[in-house]
């Protein structure tokens, strides 16, 4: 059997599982056989016929020959083309599966990054439209308590409600900054987010690459390097102060 | 209200903000911002600052790369920075130490944490 390799370009062949073709071609892989039988029956005849009738045998024993090379020559094309398919279709199941879940992993941080978020600011919203309904109700209330305390000429009273309200505000104050803190999610699920529409990119550009006629597109598609920003890839919106304390550790050194 | 003049260095505008007002509420009010690394440096040419925050993951110039191309020059080497960022593996703060920052914080940062953090550097000062 020859050994010459198959170099032949593929135009989408699709996979011998997909493809109708691919079951006729190979169950001509047996004509190789045929041909040997043949080529082997020609051999015998020439054996047995006298002299100069052997030429026209030995002449089609030639052709048969070549008929042979050929038929091994589509014979190891086959078996390239079949077995480079399925190496390719392997190799890119491997490789997605994992960049897929890679995806479907990072959309999950984002979707949770944002969900925490909302509840906590919806949280010290809420906490907040209850610190001003106090501060409005005691509000109200204050020039009742000066005109109760005006009859004794000093106002313990009403100044107490005001040092009250004075903190409800503070109090308030106080919200509306760790409503401010947890805005900083927007910063992580961007790069979260990132992180996913780069791994995206990298599902494309194999899966492009898995039909050998893109070749060069996949190319192209390889070199996506983001939507512009960097990121790390191990943000996660979770309280810091763990982390903080080991970094302020190794800054104290 | 504080005579320092701090350089806010970070690619989302968000953050920007942010930190902005969580400096403001601290009493720092001279605030000039800037996207990214290259930026800042020009406004760093431009201006004298006294304190920088910058965060690391930014386009054009990233946060690192900033910082060591302010301690190598002169003029500004002295600057106090801290830095902002989501960055928090033991080898990336190390690396930043190296390159030359005053203390570091962990994205989400409370304002006590900041607060904290620049007195930590003018203490030292």
């Amino acid at each position: 059997m020859s050994t010459t390799r198959c170099n032949t370009p593929m135009d989408s062949p699709g996979s011998p599982e997909t493809n109708p073709g691919w079951t006729e071609l190979e169950d001509s892989i047996p004509l190789f056989d045929r041909v040997k039988t043949l080529q082997n029956l020609a051999a015998s005849i020439s054996a047995d016929l006298p002299g100069g009738h052997g030429e026209l045998v030995n002449h089609f024993q030639e052709e048969l020959h070549g008929l042979s090379e050929a038929v091994n020559h589509a014979f190891n094309c086959l078996t390239w083309v079949i077995s480079t398919i399925h190496d390719r279709r392997s190799e890119w199941e491997a490789k997605t599966e994992g960049l897929i879940r890679r995806t479907e992993k990072q959309l999950s941080k984002v979707t949770a990054t944002t969900e925490t978020a909302t509840h906590q600011i919806l949280d010290a919203v809420e906490n907040l439209t209850s610190i001003q309904a106090n501060a409005i109700q005691k509000a109200r209330e204050l020039p009742t308590l000066f005109d109760q305390d005006s009859e004794q000429g000093s106002w313990p009273t009403f100044q107490s409600a005001l040092q009250q309200i004075i903190a409800e505000l503070e109090n308030a104050q106080g919200n509306a900054f760790q409503i401010m803190d947890y805005l900083q999610f927007q910063d992580i699920t961007a790069q979260q987010i990132e992180q996913a529409y780069i791994l995206l990119g990298e599902a494309e550009a194999k899966l492009i690459l898995v039909t050998m006629a893109l070749r060069p597109v996949a190319q192209a598609a390889l070199g996506i390097r983001g939507i512009g920003s960097t990121y790390d890839a191990n943000t996660e919106y979770a309280p810091t102060e763990e982390k903080q304390k080991q970094i302020d550790a190794l800054f104290e050194k | 209200m504080s005579s320092l003049r701090i350089l806010l260095v970070d690619d989302s505008p968000t953050m920007r903000r942010i930190l902005a007002n969580s400096l403001k509420h601290l009493g720092y009010d001279d605030i000039i911002e800037a996207e990214n690394g290259r930026e800042a440096l020009d406004k760093l040419h431009a201006e004298q600052f006294n304190f920088i925050v910058t965060d690391w993951n930014m386009t054009e110039m990233d946060g690192l790369t900033f910082v060591k191309t302010v301690k190598e020059e002169s003029d500004a080497a002295a600057i106090p920075i801290l830095m902002v960022t989501t960055r928090s593996q033991q080898e990336d703060v190390v690396e930043a130490m190296r390159a030359g920052v005053n203390n570091y914080i962990v994205k989400p940062f409370t304002p006590q944490t900041l607060k904290q953090k620049i007195e930590a550097i003018f203490a030292q000062k």
